[in-house]
C-alpha cells in the first residue's frame, strides 16, 4: 500500500479515508468485521499506534463501533454517513477556498454568485 | 517478554568458549604447520660434534625436539596476549556477554590451546624418533632413552602442558596490564630484565621454583596456583571499570 | 513498565559533554527513533543503553538493571551498527548459525529466509563486505535475534533506497507478530518516521523533544508572508525558525499551540500557513541560532 508522505494530511487521517472508501464501494459491508490496527500498520508499514488512531477517528464519529475483544465492525448506515459527511466537507473547504481566492482577486460577493450561476447555467446545457 | 529467564554465566562462558574455539581455530592449524616446519630443522640436529684423530673420525649429531616445544611456548605467549587486545574482545560484542564470561571463556580457551600445543609438541618429538629410526641405521643411534616408555610420554605431555599454562597466564597478565596502561609494555620488560640482573639470586630461585621440582603434582600444584593467581589478578583488571571502545 | 529510565544521565569525556543531563523513559514494546544531528549524543547513548559504557554521572536503568557489564541486560538486548566484528574464520552463514545459541528467542526460519531474499553470498567473509551489504546483513541478525530490547545505531548506512523500505518493512512486519522494544537512531527522520511510535529528538547531549510521532506532526506549522504583516501577527510569541524568505517576506516556524486563536486570521492577513515535515522541524529545533546555510551565502 503506498501513502502519500507529502501530503499534508497526517497518516492516520489517510487511513480512515481509506476505510471509508471500502465502505463506501461496499468491500466492508455493515456489522462486518474491519481490518485491525495490525493488519493497517501491516499493509499500509505504518507504527499501529498510527493506524489505532485512524480506527479511533472512524470510532469517534460512530463509523466504526467496537466489540470489547473482537475488533472493530461496521456501523450500520456508516455508508451513508460517510457519504453526507463528506458531500458537507469537500464542499466546505472548496467554498472556503473560493471565497478566500475571490478575495484576493477583487472579486465581490455578487459578483461571484452570478459566476457559480452562469456556470451551472453553461453545464445544464452541455 | 520482561520475564526471560535469567541468564546463568557459566552456560554463557561456555557458549562463548565454544564460539572462540570456532573462530580462533586457524591459530591451532598454525601451530601444527610451524611444528611441522620447525620438526624439518630439527631434522638436520641441534648440534653437530665432530672429531678425528687421523685414524678415527667420530661424527655426533644430537637430534632433539626441543625447539618445537620452545616454539609452542612462544605460541601459547602471544595467544594469550593476543585474546586481551581491543581487536580480539570486539568479537564479543555481538554476543551475550559481560566481563567475567569474556575472560572466563579466554581462560577456557587458553587451556584448551595449551593441552593442544602440549600434546602436539610432544607428539613431534615422537615422530621425529620414529623418522630417525627408518632414515638412520640403528646402530648409529646412541640413546638409552631412544624408545621412549609410553609413561615417559605421558610425563613430558604433562610437564608441556603446564609449563604453557604457566606461559598462557604470564601473557594473559601481560596483555592485561598493557590495557590498563600502555607504560606496562616497558616496564614488564624492564622489571623482569632489571630483577634478573640486580637481584639474580632472587630471579634464579624463581624459576628453579618450577623447575627443579622433581615431582609431578607438586609442579602442577605450583603451577596451578600461580596460574589462578595470575588469571584472577586478570580478571579483577578488567572488571575494574570501562574499557574504551 | 518501562524498558529504559534515563535519570539525569551525564557522560564526559574529559571536558567534552557527550550528554548532559538527560533523561527520559521508554516503555515496553515501542518502537523509538533517537533522532539527532551528527555529533549530538546517539550513538554514546546507545552504547549506554546497551552496556558497552558507563555514565559518567546519573542513573541509567535497562530491565530495571544497570546495563553496564551486566550479563542480564546483555541477553535481552542486541545492539546492532556497522562496527559489529565477527571472527574472519567464519563465513556469513557460519556466523548466523553461531550467534543463535547465545540469544533465547534467535529464529533461524526467519534469518535463513532474509539472507536469501537479500541474495547474500554464503561464502562470504563479513570482513570484505561493502558498507551497504554489511548493514543489511547486521539487520538481518538485528532483527532475528528478537531480543526483548533492540537497537539499531544508523542501521541503513549505505544501503541503497530500495534495501532501506525492505528492512524497515521486515523490521515491522516482524514486530507486529513479535512485539518488542525497539530503539532507532537516524539522521534521516523522513526514512523511519511511518514505523516509529514515539521520537526521541537530542541536541549537543541534552533531550529537545520526547513525545509521539503523531504528536510532533502537529507541533508546528510555517507561516510565509509580508514581513510586516507577518511580524505582527507572531509578535510576543516564541519562534522556532525564521527566515527572510524574499525581500519583504518572511518565512516563520512556530508552536500551533501559541497561535491557536488567532489561527483563523492567519490567511485574512495574507499570509500562508504551509505544513512542515517532522524531519525539517526536528533540524529547526536543533538548529544553531536562527538563519540557515542561506545566511552564510546571503550578500551583504
Amino acid at each position: 500500500m503506498i501513502l502519500n508522505t507529502d501530503s499534508m494530511k497526517p497518516i492516520y487521517v489517510q487511513i480512515a479515508e481509506w476505510l471509508e472508501v471500502e465502505i463506501l464501494n461496499s468491500n466492508m459491508k455493515e456489522d462486518e468485521r474491519i481490518y485491525s490496527q495490525y493488519q493497517l500498520a501491516d499493509m499500509f508499514t505504518v507504527n499501529p499506534a498510527t493506524a489505532a488512531k485512524g480506527l479511533n477517528l472512524l470510532a469517534d464519529e460512530n463509523i466504526v463501533y467496537k466489540k470489547r475483544g473482537l475488533g472493530m465492525f461496521v456501523s450500520p448506515n456508516a455508508k451513508q454517513f460517510i457519504l453526507t459527511k463528506r458531500r458537507k466537507q469537500i464542499l466546505e473547504q472548496m467554498i472556503k477556498e473560493l471565497v478566500i481566492e475571490a478575495n484576493r482577486l477583487d472579486v465581490s460577493e455578487s459578483e461571484l454568485i452570478m459566476m457559480i450561476h452562469n456556470f451551472k447555467q453553461d453545464y445544464k446545457e452541455e | 517478554m520482561m520475564s526471560l529467564k535469567e541468564v546463568d554465566l557459566l552456560s554463557i562462558s561456555i557458549k562463548q568458549y565454544v564460539y572462540k574455539l570456532k573462530a580462533y581455530s586457524t591459530l591451532f592449524y598454525g601451530l601444527l604447520l610451524a611444528q611441522i616446519i620447525t620438526l624439518f630443522f630439527s631434522l638436520n640436529g641441534i648440534s653437530h660434534m665432530s672429531s678425528s684423530n687421523g685414524e678415527l673420525s667420530v661424527s655426533v649429531n644430537s637430534y632433539s625436539a626441543s625447539l618445537v616445544i620452545v616454539f609452542s611456548f612462544f605460541w601459547i605467549l602471544f595467544a594469550a596476549i593476543q585474546l586481551t587486545t581491543k581487536q580480539y574482545k570486539k568479537i564479543e560484542n555481538p554476543l551475550v556477554t559481560n566481563r567475567i564470561s569474556g575472560n572466563l571463556s579466554n581462560i577456557g580457551f587458553l587451556m584448551t590451546a595449551c593441552v593442544f600445543g602440549g600434546i602436539t609438541s610432544s607428539l613431534v618429538g615422537v615422530l621425529l624418533r620414529i623418522i630417525m629410526y627408518f632414515t638412520f641405521d640403528r646402530s648409529q643411534i646412541i640413546s638409552d632413552e631412544f624408545i621412549l616408555a609410553f609413561s615417559d610420554l605421558l610425563l613430558g605431555i604433562s610437564v608441556a602442558i603446564l609449563y604453557m599454562v604457566l606461559i598462557s597466564g604470564m601473557g594473559y597478565l601481560t596483555g592485561m596490564l598493557t590495557k590498563v596502561s600502555m607504560a606496562f609494555v616497558i616496564i614488564i620488560p624492564a622489571v623482569i630484565i632489571g630483577i634478573s640482573k640486580a637481584y639474580a639470586d632472587i630471579f634464579q630461585s624463581l624459576i628453579k621454583f618450577f623447575t627443579l621440582e622433581s615431582s609431578l603434582p607438586l609442579f602442577a600444584l605450583k603451577v596451578i596456583i600461580t596460574s589462578i593467581l595470575m588469571f584472577g589478578v586478570s580478571i579483577l583488571l578488567s572488571n575494574r571499570g570501562e574499557v574504551s571502545q | 513498565m518501562n524498558v529504559i529510565q534515563c535519570h539525569d544521565v551525564t557522560k564526559s569525556y574529559g571536558q567534552n559533554r557527550a550528554l548532559d543531563h538527560l533523561s527520559f523513559e521508554i516503555g515496553e514494546n515501542k518502537i523509538t527513533g533517537l533522532i539527532g544531528r551528527n555529533g549530538a549524543g546517539k550513538t554514546t547513548l546507545l552504547k549506554m543503553i546497551a552496556g558497552y559504557i558507563k555514565p559518567t554521572q546519573g542513573e541509567l536503568q535497562v530491565f530495571t538493571r544497570k546495563p553496564f557489564n551486566n550479563l542480564d541486560v546483555s541477553a535481552k538486548t542486541i545492539f546492532i551498527d556497522d562496527n559489529m566484528t565477527f571472527p574472519d574464520s567464519f563465513r556469513l552463514t557460519d556466523i548466523l548459525s553461531e550467534v543463535a545459541p547465545f540469544y533465547a528467542a534467535w529464529n533461524s526460519s526467519l534469518a535463513d529466509a532474509l539472507f536469501n531474499y537479500f541474495s547474500f553470498d554464503p561464502n562470504q567473509a563479513h570482513s570484505n563486505m561493502s558498507k551497504g551489504s554489511k548493514s543489511t546483513f547486521n539487520s538481518i541478525i538485528g532483527i532475528a535475534t528478537r531480543c526483548p530490547l533492540t537497537i539499531f545505531d544508523e542501521p541503513t548506512t549505505g544501503m541503497d533506497s530500495a534495501v532501506r523500505k525492505d528492512f524497515y518493512k521486515a523490521l515491522l512486519k516482524d514486530y507486529l507478530e513479535h512485539p518488542r522494544t525497539i530503539l532507532l537512531s537516524s539522521h534521516l527522520l523522513s526514512e523511519l518516521e511511518e514505523i516509529l511510535e514515539d521520537i526521541l529528538l537530542i541536541d549537543n547531549g541534552s533531550k529537545c523533544l520526547h513525545l509521539p510521532i503523531m504528536e510532533l506532526r502537529e507541533l508546528a506549522v510555517g507561516i510565509r508572508g509580508n514581513e510586516q504583516a507577518l511580524l505582527t501577527f507572531v509578535e510576543g510569541k516564541e519562534l522556532i525558525y525564521k527566515e527572510e524568505f524574499a525581500k519583504g517576506s518572511l518565512y516563520v516556524v512556530i508552536k500551533k499551540e501559541s497561535i491557536e486563536q488567532e489561527f483563523k486570521h492567519v490567511r485574512q492577513n495574507g499570509l500562508e500557513v504551509l505544513p512542515i515535515s517532522p524531519d525539517d522541524l526536528c533540524v529547526y529545533l536543533t538548529g544553531k541560532t536562527g538563519g540557515g546555510i542561506d545566511d552564510v551565502f546571503k550578500r551583504s
